[in-house]
């Protein structure tokens, strides 16, 4: 009896997950599988030769690729943690009774809903070397212009990574998505149960205890959720760089000034539609893809088992 | 009392210049959007237009079927997120409440896909497309995302959070999941819906490559491939182009007024104080 | 501001349209006896104009249209690496069009490479063709632009149409305040451009350092090139290619009277009259003239690049057309068919007058539209005079991958990065490596 509930218990659940399945499974993993059949094989415009693993084995002594992976690193680890900590920010302020928080709430997301398009030119405006915002504030402060997106030398170190151009692309990164992670911050607060904030301050919890012994660890979902979208997505972040990098001028390719702000992504892209080597970019991108796994599986074990759910 | 007012004027004056500059690119889109040509590209810029050239809309709306890019960008829109809310839905509850077996490698599978760069997809997706006889049709556009991992792993969330107790006296009453799900989990969830709604509906909206690759008719093309006829190899008009992209982003705004609601309800329960 | 652009196209349009509009003669110049009566099928066209030019080409293809039993429907496909993208699935997918737009000769050798491509030349030959002498009729450039090396013949492979170069623009305001002329060699430019620096409040020059706008002309003025005959090995890396670096670098560097920029961001400053020299190509100018502020503005200077010991060079670019292996004959032959009336003389004026690209052929130069248009503005044949000299971009499938590397040359070296020699001698290494397969 119960044996046969289960079973149809079981069976109603894979005709609940068969849509989304099968949607992603052809959309998603059967390309990837592609991908990955793709990355065995010399592939110009055609599919040449079997290579097995050879393209692997090239990528590992491809200075440019390792290059990207560093880049990619330093490109996550300036963007995620900064956007995340702004958009917790603005969610906390957001979240209270305030004045005009529509009109804020609005403001935030507004780089949000703007399309990447519009957002490189205007961007592009502001740190234009001639004539940009960026470089007027400067001046106002008695500095010397920068060449900005142009710019392949170090903000640190004259070598070292990032250089001005990618820290200013890190910028608008944080800039960009700032409002994506308020919203769902928001949406996390919205689902705390109001009574338990309200237990916690008829104990006489207040202020920042409140926030670090109730808030913080209630909130815990969406924070690990969102920090590994984020992260996952940073390491695959192609568009506002490619867009930002030169890369959809009519000559460039991915990632000026001399390379230093091509990104895994950016590599990958380069390789596959700049230089038409299909399966050595495909060979690029699963190693990409392993190294994303490996770092969520990371990530969850050092955030997942602290995940507090309600109920 | 009298030591909370300054610190709350302050709050507001941070966040109003942390706004103001955040806005600022947006605010100077719209500017920009009004200019005359030469004003548009002139150096140093202008803060506001000299003219206010509100035909800059009109001539932007008249340089290309617009109505029916813009007609195309909702069914696409819309399409993309009803289908996606019905199958996350489904998707996420089997994984959070059904006991399912080898549930946890299908999530697993279904996290993996995240990690492929897009951009490598293109060419099997493009296929697909071609073998499944949906190039240049509206189910192109709209079953390939009709399903995102990102949805179901939101809502698996959310649902993991309902509380116990109600599950279990829904079913001592003898309810059956789909109606659990429907008359439960959805509505306790609906902040969460509406942000899936909502980013669903955004990355429709503002999708350019696929729509390109996968259509080859002005009747099936989208807002963001229509903006192209603002740009070409050697030059941009950029006010025409800020012009439409302001139109292209009206919805979306409107949008977003609409469905925050849904997501920061209960607000008056809780609250923090800063 | 738009609508006076519009009016102008509509007008330049309308005045080369009014003859052609009647049946006339020259349609069908090669009205062969024993060609093959025309396939009444619908063909597919896969290009990458938008906006204005879209649009002309659009009423192009529906005049094509209401005269023919071929009917073509073309499809905008993005810009053109978006379109290059799109026709490298379509290759994959075994779903291409009939015919298409490239960007140049290194793509035209990609498809070839990848034998998606049957080439002109088999319809060139054919009762369908040209004879040679109406061959003669376009410009030598063009045509070598088109061709590639098969089995060691040089073969047309693609067919052009809309063709552009790169030329000198200039301020003749500020030259004329800074007392200097149009120069005429690359060491007049240096002297002037220094000239210019001391004399006005001008940039002297704002240039996209890419490698066509500066060390490709300069290299082939020299006698030089940037790769071997055959396409098998780096060439630039002789006092020739070192002299083509090491001039602009001094221009940035120890002269400081150009400034580097982005894409076409010199196109507004250059508009408010506050550059006084620019390299571009020739369809920019209406840009210019758009940017322009109402109340200040000036007549855009054209000349052809400055030349060297072994005359002007400069290079090609704009797009041409290819059609495809994989469709049927009769589409092949009709996609041909439209090709060959795109570049008729009617056609190819009225084209050359709404877009700005060159017409393509001797005779379109003496057509009565376009001798009217040259004679209301000469500045019309600064480039076609300047369509001898042209250089196709090298027609090398592994082009694509060779451009960045000497993208990069020319940036480290501007910035400082790297000596010229040890930029050039980096730079040679990669090349050649690329074109040895690694």
């Amino acid at each position: 009896m119960r044996a046969a509930w289960r079973r149809r218990e079981a069976i109603e659940g894979y005709l609940f997950l068969a849509p989304a399945v099968l949607i992603i499974g052809a959309f998603h993993v059967w390309p990837a599988l592609y991908v990955f059949y793709m990355s065995l094989f010399r592939w110009d415009i055609l599919q040449g030769a079997f290579l097995g693993f050879r393209n692997y084995e090239h990528l590992l002594q491809d200075a440019d690729f390792l290059r990207s992976l560093l880049l990619t690193l330093v490109y996550a680890l300036g963007t995620v943690p900064l956007e995340m900590a702004a958009g917790l920010a603005v969610a906390l302020v957001l979240h209270q009774r305030l004045r005009f928080r529509g009109l804020f709430r609005l403001l935030y997301f507004l780089p949000y809903v703007t399309s990447q398009v519009a957002v490189a030119l205007v961007w592009g405006w502001v740190f234009n070397p001639s004539y940009g915002a960026a470089n007027g504030l400067l001046a106002s402060l008695g500095l010397a212009p920068q060449h900005w997106l142009l710019e392949p030398g170090g903000i640190f170190a004259p070598d070292a990574p990032p250089s001005l151009a990618l820290a200013a692309i890190m910028i608008v990164t944080v800039w960009y998505y700032l409002g994506f992670h308020a919203v769902v911050f928001l949406s996390g607060l919205a689902a705390i149960p109001g009574d338990l904030v309200e237990a916690a301050r008829i104990d006489g919890a207040s202020g920042l205890k409140l926030f670090r012994h109730v808030t913080f660890p209630l909130l815990s979902p969406t924070t690990y959720f969102l920090l590994l979208i984020a992260t996952i997505g940073a390491m695959t972040s192609f568009n506002l760089i490619y867009v930002m990098g030169g890369g959809g001028q009519s000559f460039g390719c991915a990632g000026n000034p001399l390379g230093t702000t091509q990104v895994a992504a950016l590599f990958v892209f380069d390789r596959f539609w700049c230089q038409t080597e299909l399966g050595y970019a495909s060979a690029a991108a699963f190693v990409l893809g392993l190294l994303i796994l490996a770092l969520s599986a990371l990530n969850g074990r050092l955030f997942g088992r602290r995940t507090v759910y309600v109920g | 009392m009298w030591a909370k007012r300054p610190r709350r004027l302050l709050l507001y004056v941070a966040m109003l210049a942390a706004g103001v500059v955040i806005a600022f690119p947006f605010f100077w889109m719209l500017s920009t959007s009004l200019k005359s040509e030469a004003e548009a590209t002139t150096f140093p810029p202008s803060v506001l237009p000299a003219h206010w050239l509100f035909g800059n809309y009109l001539d932007a709306w008249r340089a290309a079927p617009f109505g029916r890019y813009f007609l195309n960008s909702a069914v696409m829109a819309a399409g993309q997120v009803a289908l996606g809310l019905v199958t996350s839905s489904l998707a996420a509850y089997a994984l959070a409440r059904m006991r399912v077996p080898g549930r946890g490698v299908i999530f697993g599978a279904l996290l993996a896909t995240l990690i492929i760069p897009p951009e490598v997809t293109l060419i099997p997706n493009y296929i697909a497309m071609q073998r499944l006889g949906w190039y240049n049709t509206y189910v192109a556009l709209i079953v390939p995302f009709g399903a995102s991992v990102f949805n179901v792993f939101l809502l698996r969330q959310a649902f993991l959070q309902l509380p116990g107790e109600l599950y279990e006296a829904a079913v001592l009453e003898g309810c059956t999941h789909l109606r659990f799900l429907w008359q439960f989990a959805v509505p306790l969830s609906r902040p969460v819906l509406a942000i899936i709604a909502l980013l669903t509906a955004i990355r429709a909206w503002n999708d350019f490559q696929w729509p390109l690759i996968v259509t080859d008719t002005p009747d099936l093309r989208p807002i963001q491939v229509g903006l192209t006829i603002f740009r070409s190899d050697v030059s941009t008009n950029f006010q025409l182009l800020m012009a439409g992209s302001m139109m292209a982003v009206l919805p979306v705004v409107v949008l977003y007024l609409v469905t925050q609601r849904q997501f920061i309800q209960g607000i008056a329960r809780t609250g923090i104080r800063g | 501001m738009v609508h006076k652009v519009y009016a102008l196209f509509l007008a330049l349009l309308l005045a080369s349209c009014g003859p052609a509009a009647s049946p006339s003669p020259t349609e069908q110049p090669t009205s062969n006896a024993t060609a093959a009566p025309e396939p009444a099928v619908t063909i597919t066209f896969w290009h990458g104009q938008s906006g204005v030019l879209g649009d002309r080409l659009n009423e192009l293809i529906a005049k094509f249209n209401s005269s023919h039993k071929i009917q073509v429907q073309g499809a905008f496909q993005g810009t053109y690496d978006q379109l290059y993208q799109k026709i490298v699935s379509a290759i994959q997918a075994g779903s291409v069009p009939d015919m298409a737009m490239v960007s140049g000769p290194p793509q035209t050798a990609q498809y070839w490479k990848a034998k998606a491509l049957i080439p002109v030349q088999q319809f060139i030959d054919s009762p369908d063709g040209f004879t040679a002498d109406q061959l003669k009729d376009f410009v030598p450039a063009l045509l070598n632009d088109n061709s590639l090396p098969v089995n060691g013949k040089q073969t047309l492979v693609s067919w052009p149409f809309s063709k552009s170069l790169a030329l000198l623009y200039y301020n003749p305001d500020i030259l004329a305040q800074a007392g200097v002329q149009v120069p005429k060699t690359w060491e007049d430019l240096k002297a002037a451009l220094i000239t210019v620096k001391s004399k006005t409040t001008a940039t002297p020059l704002e240039y996209t350092p890419d490698v066509y706008y500066f060390f490709l002309p300069y290299l082939w003025s020299q006698g030089g090139d940037a790769l071997s005959a055959d396409y098998s090995k780096a060439a630039f890396n002789s006092t020739q290619g070192l002299a083509a670096l090491q001039y602009q670098t001094d221009l940035v560097l120890a002269d400081k009277t150009a400034v580097v920029t982005q894409g076409f961001d010199w196109q507004n400053p250059f508009a408010q009259g506050k550059v006084a020299f620019a390299v571009s190509t020739s369809v920019s100018r209406p840009f210019i003239e758009q940017a322009m502020p109402s109340d200040h503005t000036f007549k855009v200077g054209m000349a052809p690049l400055p030349a060297g010991p072994k005359g002007a060079a400069t290079d090609l670019f704009g797009n041409n057309l290819v059609i495809f292996a994989k469709t049927p004959s009769d589409h092949q032959r009709a996609a041909w068919l439209f090709m060959k009336w795109l570049t008729d003389t009617d056609q190819t004026v009225a084209w050359s007058l709404a877009s700005g690209y060159m017409p393509l052929r001797v005779s379109a130069q003496n057509a009565p539209d376009f001798k009217a248009a040259a004679q209301k503005d000469d500045r019309v044949l600064v480039a076609i005079n300047a369509l001898t000299d042209g250089h196709g971009i090298p027609g090398s499938p592994d082009w694509q991958k060779m451009q960045p590397v000497l993208g990069d040359m020319v940036t480290s070296a501007l910035l400082g990065k790297a000596s010229p020699k040890d930029a050039i001698t980096a730079a040679e290494k990669k090349v050649n490596d690329i074109l040895a397969g690694q």
